[in-house]
């Protein structure tokens, strides 16, 4: 093959694939290329894919062929292929169901047509514990218990099964999707999302039925999760990040199918009600109180569940990952927008939960309208002359603490406030003290984890019917709080350098707007600090998604003509509350 | 050398024997000058060459087929030595060469204290043709069903060059006595290699890291880089480097291959017919040709003169570094046969060597690099190499492969600037190469890099201190105040530390002595690379009494110099004046 400078594929031998997305075939590529690749990176102009054998296997299962992978890289490799990928991806495809699990009766067979294969398995110390049976050269019966931990281990040692072994039907509890919502508009699955649900159900078949969903923040997961549940008619365990989260599900389920209240139950720290639809928090699942962390996780087995929803399920726990371990034979979802895990156990939930099966860049759906087009800006703040000197003599913790609330910090919200005054605002940081100064100054609402549940549900309620435009959260609103409107955050502060709190953050005003379709993304940054270290790794995520930051530099506050005149209007509008006050009393 | 330029250099006397063998009689040259001359003989040497050829003897025709198909004779012509140690003719070599040489088909001549052979083009060209060409006529094996590659190793080569000058460029490489990188410091540059040491074992007898071995032997080679033994460290020569950078990929590929033929040459003496091989080799592999197809033809060839060369030779000096320069991939058939073709980068070096083309390799480069707003540059590996130096400036490699990712880094990026870089021409570079436009973050990512960079500086002096208020009048001595930069306070002033042998002679001359030892807060064993001074003054101690203790107990030694931790009572008279 020779140098074929416009052809957009470049195929590394470490198993990667960066493709220009700039080609006039780029959607075509990116249909083939993503059945059998995992999207890894999507900048803006190159966008990074991975073949793995994980991925390669489920391509085999759903149909991919070797030679349309072969002809894909013929027909737009801009380089020659190093043999060793050829050779890698033909060993994958061979290798896709040389062992099989399948079920007889109650036990679990692990079958395979050539006996040196078994041999070879079984001869690992670390596999040995597993069998139950030697049925003859070709089965092997293993015990069912030990479903999830036999194909990680399997897959440690590279010999990964096809698990034909089929799922627990589950008690049934049929169920549709409406097609107007209760509030009375009409409501379909968008084309992404019907092709997501499709690719997890697999036609019923023991292909799919378990696996993770990648999307973006406001791509319309729970409503994935919801047609999954519907599609696969059982009764469902569905496990989320938080109280109000799970409250949204309810709210969710109910508002677009034909499920009853009575059929719905919440289990979590403020009830624990068990019914056919029953949505928990990880909290309360994984609740580290000696004997009661074994009581919550019996949820698992409490009902006959047809489907569980992992919901962010980059977030689980470890005792759950513990438990699903031991639950293979339920179909599994995992949902999440962004899949780093700080631990780095990315890997595990694939294993347990189930691979990829979908995922589709930011950018794209972005393009398309199904989100908001967000505007990311950082903007630099100087740290006071104290401060400075504060700052130098700090230790490397102070440091980040002093750096992340900087007094200037305030003075820009207020600036920011004033240019959005008609756009729904989320101001949201890490530390309670900044953002309790913040709202001295600002006088807006606030949630943290200290606020009731009844007053966060107020407080999000009266933000999402506009009653308020501004509302200042803590970290409890970085997950899965559904607040559609919101069109600008302010972050002030975060959690060092992670990148999922970032993209997270990000996501709370991605949610399509009624009107303009236009997010703001402010990222207040002390300048010259670590902070600036740390916001360049925390964007690294949203960059990689095709995000483009751009950065500037706040004014300083006594040359800042709009900031004094904020300041005056603030200080008058609080006169005027407290005059007002007086009057009343 | 062409048969002009051979007959231009030989005697009246000479040109008159030559004539006599090309069959010119005597009446006929006699009477015409040198100039005539030359020209008649070069229609012999034009037209009428095979007939010339015809009448030398069986052992001249041996050996000049020799001279042709196995050595330089040529082209940059072929040392005695080396063709009296390959050749089986060695008890009438020199007859027979005087013989060639009278008959004009070979041009002898004393270049230092070596006898060098040139045998002038057409005759070269008539020779090749007439050995090759029944070998190339001769019918391919054919290959057994679809070939499955094996092997292609792409630009690996001078990836791996590159981090190795790069790794010159950005460190501190160095050396033994002997001129040999420290082994732990070649496991680290062998770590980033593509081409691994396994693959180079046949040149070197010791083959660990034998690939580092090779770079670095070829870049010294090419004068690229130096290693002036008394520094111990190995040093890049900008100037050369610069040329170096200019030139394309594929003539480094010839460069490495030439060098990898001498280094060859070095350890196995045995005759090839290089030159033969070469052409048989530019003659195939447009398409998959089974590896034992060639060898058998020169192997015929060989014994028909009676050569012997092995197929393990033959793959080491040919198939061998051609797959690990790029120039070719491997496969094997159906039967488990190995096949060979070239690669683009291979067709290219056979239209070089045949020249039937230009611009061999403009086609196959490109200038194009991308930068990602994550802070990554993508980079392909077919890249000018001046600006793939430019990138290795600025960014560190993360992943080299056929793309190359590179990161950047903020310690890259101080280093050029103190070599000279200023931001607007690093911010020049980047929109020039890129391909798409480059992220606002990246840009204002290198402007906070450099917004401090070189604000504050360190400069390395020696502090005067004078102890009593009755000796600091000697500050302001005229000949003391020349010394002086600037001073601390009345009694501590600044000197540069270029006088301070001046100033100890001045001290003498005006009675104040000054102690032999530099006072420091650091031990004298972490001065020992500032000055020669400090370094006697670390001899001196080791003599000194309770040393050994003392040296132990750095910590300690630091503490009480900045007075952070009470001195033990075994530092009480180790004097450590802390100026400032």
């Amino acid at each position: 093959m020779a140098y074929q400078p416009n052809n957009p594929l470049m195929i590394q031998s470490d198993m990667s694939v960066l493709f220009e997305v700039d080609h006039p075939d780029a959607t075509t590529i990116r249909h083939v290329l993503s059945d059998f690749a995992e999207l890894e990176k999507s900048p803006e102009h190159v966008h990074t894919y991975r073949i793995t054998p994980l991925s390669l296997w489920n391509a085999a299962a759903s149909g991919r062929t070797l030679e349309q992978i072969l002809d894909l890289f013929e027909q737009y490799s801009k380089f020659d292929i190093a043999p060793n990928v050829i050779q890698e991806i033909r060993d994958q495809f061979d290798r896709f169901g040389l062992l099989t699990l399948t079920r007889e009766g109650d036990r679990l067979i692990l079958v395979s047509q050539d006996p040196s294969i078994l041999r070879k398995v079984f001869r690992f110390k670390s596999m040995k514990p597993y069998v139950a049976e030697w049925i003859d050269e070709v089965h092997v019966a293993v015990t069912a218990s030990n479903r999830g931990r036999l194909k990680q281990d399997l897959i440690k040692i590279g010999y990964p099964v096809q698990d034909l072994a089929g799922y627990t039907e589950g008690s049934p509890l049929p169920f549709q999707l409406r097609e107007s919502c209760l509030s009375g508009e009409p409501f379909a699955l968008r084309t992404y999302q019907t092709v997501a649900v499709d690719s997890f159900y697999a036609g019923g078949s023991s292909r799919g039925g378990s696996g993770v969903l990648v999307l973006p923040c406001g791509a319309g997961k729970t409503v994935i999760g919801i047609a999954a549940a519907a599609k696969i008619g059982a009764e469902t365990l569905i496990l989320t990040s938080s109280v109000t989260a799970a409250r949204q599900w309810i709210a969710e389920i109910l508002d677009k199918t034909t499920v009853r209240e009575d059929q719905i139950g919440e289990y979590s720290g403020a009830q624990k009600v068990i019914r056919p639809i029953t949505v928990a928090t990880y909290q309360i699942v994984s609740r580290n109180s000696g004997k009661a962390v074994q009581d919550h996780l019996n949820l698992f087995n409490e009902r006959n569940w047809g489907l569980i929803i992992y919901d962010e399920v980059h977030l689980l726990p470890a005792p759950v990952f513990r438990v699903t371990a031991d639950i293979q034979a339920r179909r599994r979802l995992g949902l999440t927008a962004t899949l780093i895990r700080e631990d780095g156990l990315e890997s595990d939930v694939f294993t347990l939960i189930g691979p990829k099966k979908y995922d589709v860049p930011w950018k794209e759906l972005e393009r398309s309208g199904w989100i908001a087009t967000a505007d990311c800006r950082e903007i630099r703040v100087a740290l006071e002359e104290q401060e400075q000197i504060n700052y130098a003599a700090a230790n490397a913790r102070t440091q980040a603490r002093l750096a992340a609330e900087a007094n200037g910090k305030n003075t820009v919200v207020k600036r920011l406030l004033q240019k959005h005054c008609e756009d729904q605002v989320l101001i949201i940081g890490q530390y309670l003290s900044q953002l309790k100064k913040l709202q001295q100054q600002i006088q807006a609402p606030m949630i943290t984890g200290q606020t009731s549940m009844k007053n966060r549900d107020e407080l999000y309620h009266k933000f999402r019917t506009g009653a308020i435009h501004c509302l200042i959260v803590s970290k409890v609103a970085n997950f899965a709080i559904d607040l559609p409107d919101a069109n600008v955050a302010i972050q002030i502060s975060g959690q060092f350098g992670s990148r999922q709190e970032e993209a997270q953050r990000l996501g709370r005003i991605l949610r399509p707007k009624k009107q303009e379709n236009q997010a703001y993304f402010y990222s207040l940054v002390a300048k010259n600090t670590k902070e600036q270290e740390f916001a360049m790794n925390r964007q690294r995520f949203l960059t990689e998604q095709g995000y483009a930051y751009r950065i500037t530099e706040a004014l300083p506050a006594e040359s800042d003509q709009v900031t004094k005149e904020v300041n005056a209007s603030i200080a008058s509008l609080d006169a005027y509350r407290q005059k007002k006050r007086k009057l009343e009393e | 050398m062409l048969a002009q330029e051979l007959l231009e250099k030989l005697g009246r006397q000479e040109l008159q024997k030559v004539a006599r063998f090309f069959g010119l009689k005597k009446r006929q040259y006699a009477s015409m000058n040198q100039e005539q001359l030359i020209d008649a003989l070069m229609i012999g040497y034009r037209d009428g060459l095979p007939s010339q050829l015809a009448r030398l003897t069986r052992s001249e025709m041996d050996l000049l087929i020799f001279l042709c198909m196995a050595t330089h004779a040529f082209d940059t012509g072929a040392e005695l030595n080396d063709v009296g140690r390959v050749t089986n003719q060695r008890r009438n070599l020199h007859q027979t060469l005087q013989s060639l040489a009278g008959k004009g088909m070979i041009w002898m001549s004393r270049e230092r204290w070596n006898a060098v052979i040139y045998v002038p083009e057409e005759v070269f060209v008539f020779l090749l043709h007439r050995e090759a060409a029944p070998l190339i006529k001769k019918p391919d094996r054919s290959i057994v069903g679809t070939i499955k590659p094996k092997e292609n190793y792409g630009l690996a080569a001078v990836h791996d060059l590159i981090h190795l000058l790069s790794a010159i460029a950005h460190g501190r490489i160095e050396v033994t006595q002997q001129g040999d990188i420290y082994k732990r410091q070649m496991k680290k540059l062998n770590e980033q290699c593509r081409l691994n040491a396994e693959l180079f074992k046949n040149l070197y007898f010791d083959a660990d890291y034998a690939n580092i071995q090779f770079w670095k032997r070829y870049l010294r080679h090419c004068g690229v880089i130096s290693i002036p033994l008394e520094h111990r460290v190995i040093r890049i020569k900008e100037q050369s480097l610069e040329l170096f950078a200019q030139v394309t990929y594929l003539q480094w590929i010839i460069g490495f291959y030439d060098f990898y033929r001498e280094r060859y040459a070095q350890i196995h003496t045995a005759p090839v017919p290089t030159t033969l091989c070469l052409a048989l080799l530019t003659y195939s592999g447009q398409d998959w040709v089974l590896q034992e197809t060639l060898y058998e033809r020169v192997h015929e060839w060989c014994t028909q003169w009676n050569f012997y060369i092995d197929e393990r030779m033959f793959n080491s000096l040919f198939y061998h570094p051609f797959l690990i320069f790029g120039l070719i991939e491997t496969g094997i058939d159906e039967q488990g046969r190995a096949a060979w073709r070239w690669t683009d980068w291979g067709k290219a070096w056979v239209n070089l060597m045949t020249d039937t083309a230009v611009d061999h390799d403009v086609d196959l480069m490109t200038e194009g690099i991308y930068v990602q707003p994550n802070l990554e540059i993508m980079v392909p590996a077919n890249i000018l190499p001046v600006i793939r130096w430019r990138v290795e400036t600025f960014a560190e490699l993360k992943n080299s492969d056929t793309v190359l990712i590179y990161e950047w880094s903020k310690a890259r990026i101080e280093q050029a600037a103190e070599a000279g870089w200023t931001l607007p021409e690093i911010e020049d570079f980047v929109q020039s190469y890129s391909r798409n436009p480059v992220p606002d973050n990246v840009l204002q990512t290198l402007r906070d890099w450099l917004d401090h960079y070189g604000k504050a500086k360190l400069w390395d002096v020696l502090v005067l201190q004078v102890r009593e208020q009755e000796a600091a009048h000697l500050l302001t001595n005229k000949k003391i105040n020349e010394f002086i930069v600037t001073s601390f306070s009345p009694t501590t002033v600044v000197i540069r530390r270029n006088d301070e042998m001046k100033l100890r002679t001045l001290m003498n001359s005006l009675g104040y002595p000054l102690p032999r030892t530099v006072a420091s807060p650091d031990h004298p064993l972490d001065r020992s690379s500032f000055s020669q001074a400090s370094e006697r003054e670390m001899n001196q101690k080791t003599y000194a009494p309770g040393t050994l203790k003392q040296g132990f107990d750095r910590e300690a030694m630091r503490g009480k110099a900045l007075g952070i931790k009470k001195a033990t009572n075994d530092l009480n008279d180790f004097d450590l004046d802390y100026p400032f």
